[in-house]
């Protein structure tokens, strides 16, 4: 496990030469909180559309059923 | 005109419209200009090298973990003493963004303090608070989820919300309380800045994005509530 954590840093590191020997520890951080914000965008994109069909549907019926 | 008439799902709806496109677009640009410029035109700090590049991502995400706390605690406060649907509703919204921000502070501290202070986590009355939050954000989701009857769900969880609230306030100030490993707030009002000038404005415009972001995706989860809301309300009419 070590071994490959230390092959993926020494990848890093060789990608992002400009951030020194931290280059592993930055672009993990970064990499992180661009996952994290990327779930949380597209659970709430994909909650608000799933809920903005329901209520249409509900809304169509209701409209169907008063004539 | 009052404020109070936001508190009103059709006004809100009807204004959160308007805002929502320039939100999405200000905080992308915004976060694509601070965090381009933070990783790759500032210097290395004198103490940290490179690794005080990562507080671009950690100062705004603790601050809005913090301040989401806050905002979920006024609005329980105001959705229990004045009885406004849409009050509980922006705080249930509100509380998977805080807890997203909190995992992220909590994890870029970790990243920063491995190389910074030899240890990936330390019992330090900041970051302890810091993880008790998250957990109250945990719990309060949870209680939403587990009680069935909305408005049962939205008193109980609003009194776990204000509950909490002590753990939002101390991993703002504990490090003034109890200094120990955490340092103080990098920007504070009361003692000026502890940011060096280099990474000042990137830091500033990372908080903007960010907080154009989290306004953008508070907006669109109290969005989704109101219509949930409304569902059940069209559901049990039709039952």
């Amino acid at each position: 496990m070590g071994g490959i954590f230390s092959n993926v840093c020494n990848a890093v590191e060789g990608a992002f030469p400009v951030f020194g020997k931290h280059a592993c520890h930055i672009t993990g951080a970064y990499a992180i909180t661009a996952i994290v914000l990327a779930v949380l965008v597209i659970a709430t994109l994909r909650g608000n559309a799933r809920a903005r069909r329901n209520l249409d549907r509900l809304e169509e019926g209701r409209r169907r059923r008063n004539g | 005109m009052s404020i109070w008439r936001f508190a009103n799902p059709a006004e809100f709806m009807r204004l959160t419209r308007v805002l929502l496109a320039p939100m999405w677009a200000g905080g992308a640009i915004v976060l694509a200009v601070a965090l381009g410029w933070g990783l790759f035109f500032t210097p290395p700090a004198e103490n940290f090298e490179h690794t005080a590049k990562i507080i671009f991502v950690h100062v705004p995400a603790a601050m809005i973990a913090i301040n989401t706390y806050a905002l979920m605690a006024i609005a329980s406060g105001i959705g229990l003493v004045r009885r406004h649907p849409v009050s509980f509703l922006v705080a249930k919204a509100a509380a998977p963004i805080g807890a997203a921000f909190s995992i992220i502070a909590l994890v870029t501290g970790a990243v920063w303090g491995q190389p910074t202070w030899g240890t990936w986590w330390e019992w330090d009355a900041r970051l302890t608070s810091m993880l008790i939050m998250f957990f109250f954000y945990l719990g309060y989701m949870a209680l939403w989820a587990a009680i069935e009857e909305p408005e049962k769900a939205a008193d109980l969880s609003g009194v776990l919300c204000l509950v909490g609230v002590v753990f939002a306030f101390l991993a703002r100030y504990a490090s003034e309380f109890w200094p120990t490993l955490h340092q103080d707030a990098s920007l504070s009002v009361e003692s000026g800045q502890r940011v060096h000038d280099a990474y000042r404005t990137p830091l500033y415009l990372s908080m903007i994005g960010f907080y154009l972001l989290f306004i953008a995706l508070l907006l669109v989860r109290a969005r989704t509530e109101i219509r949930l809301r409304r569902s059940r309300a069209l559901r049990l009419q039709a039952a």
